[in-house]
């Protein structure tokens, strides 16, 4: 009986982590061990622009004196 | 009323005068973009006074990160990911930044953003 109660719980926690785990995303590994979802990057994308767009303590740009044109390209 | 127009109008200029050595230390290559969604410094020292900008700017990032962090449900390290990718689109030429790769390169003149490939997959 014990032994069986010995088993069945590492079972049970198994069983509902696979109920709980969507299928995960397979991360992209960038180097200096750091990792990024691609479905986090592109869901993520607007929330960020937004956060640096209204915080610009925060993401300071020099207020343009010369012509612009060194930004926003790719 | 009129005072605290005063006030706000010292705040702000206030702000723009605590980040110009910072932003002295970036047109000089001295502090720049990472990939990670920071400031770093590269091998040429800014001065301490850009170095205390730099920082107050780093811990205000990491608050906002943490904090969109939570409210999504994903970690502050990929936010801080996602919106390096945004910032290494605004380095301008002369500026420094730092890839994944962990090496520092400044911006010629006539090369393209570096954005890197993870960012424009999305």
């Amino acid at each position: 009986m014990r032994r069986l109660i010995l088993i069945a719980v590492p079972l049970g926690v198994a069983l509902t982590g696979c109920v709980n785990v969507r299928t995960p995303e397979k991360p992209i590994e960038i180097n200096l061990n750091v990792a990024i979802r691609q479905e986090v990057l592109v869901r993520m994308q607007r929330d960020v622009d937004t956060l640096i767009n209204q915080n610009p303590e925060a993401f300071p740009q020099r207020p343009a004196t010369t012509t612009p044109g060194t930004t926003g390209q790719r | 009323m009129i005072r605290w127009a005063g006030l706000a109008l010292v705040a702000v200029a206030g702000t723009a005068a605590a980040q110009s050595a910072y932003f002295d230390a970036r047109s000089a290559g001295q502090v720049g973009e990472r990939f990670d969604g920071y400031l770093g410094y590269t091998l040429v020292q800014p001065s301490p006074q850009a170095r205390t900008q730099t920082e107050a700017i780093n811990i205000r990032r990491r608050a906002l990160y943490s904090d969109l962090a939570q409210r999504r449900g994903v970690s502050p390290q990929e936010v801080g990911i996602t919106a390096g990718c945004t910032l290494l689109a605004r380095v301008a030429v002369g500026e420094s930044y730092m890839l994944a790769d962990g090496q520092w390169r400044r911006r010629a003149a006539g090369q393209a953003v570096p954005v890197p490939d993870y960012c424009t997959g999305g």
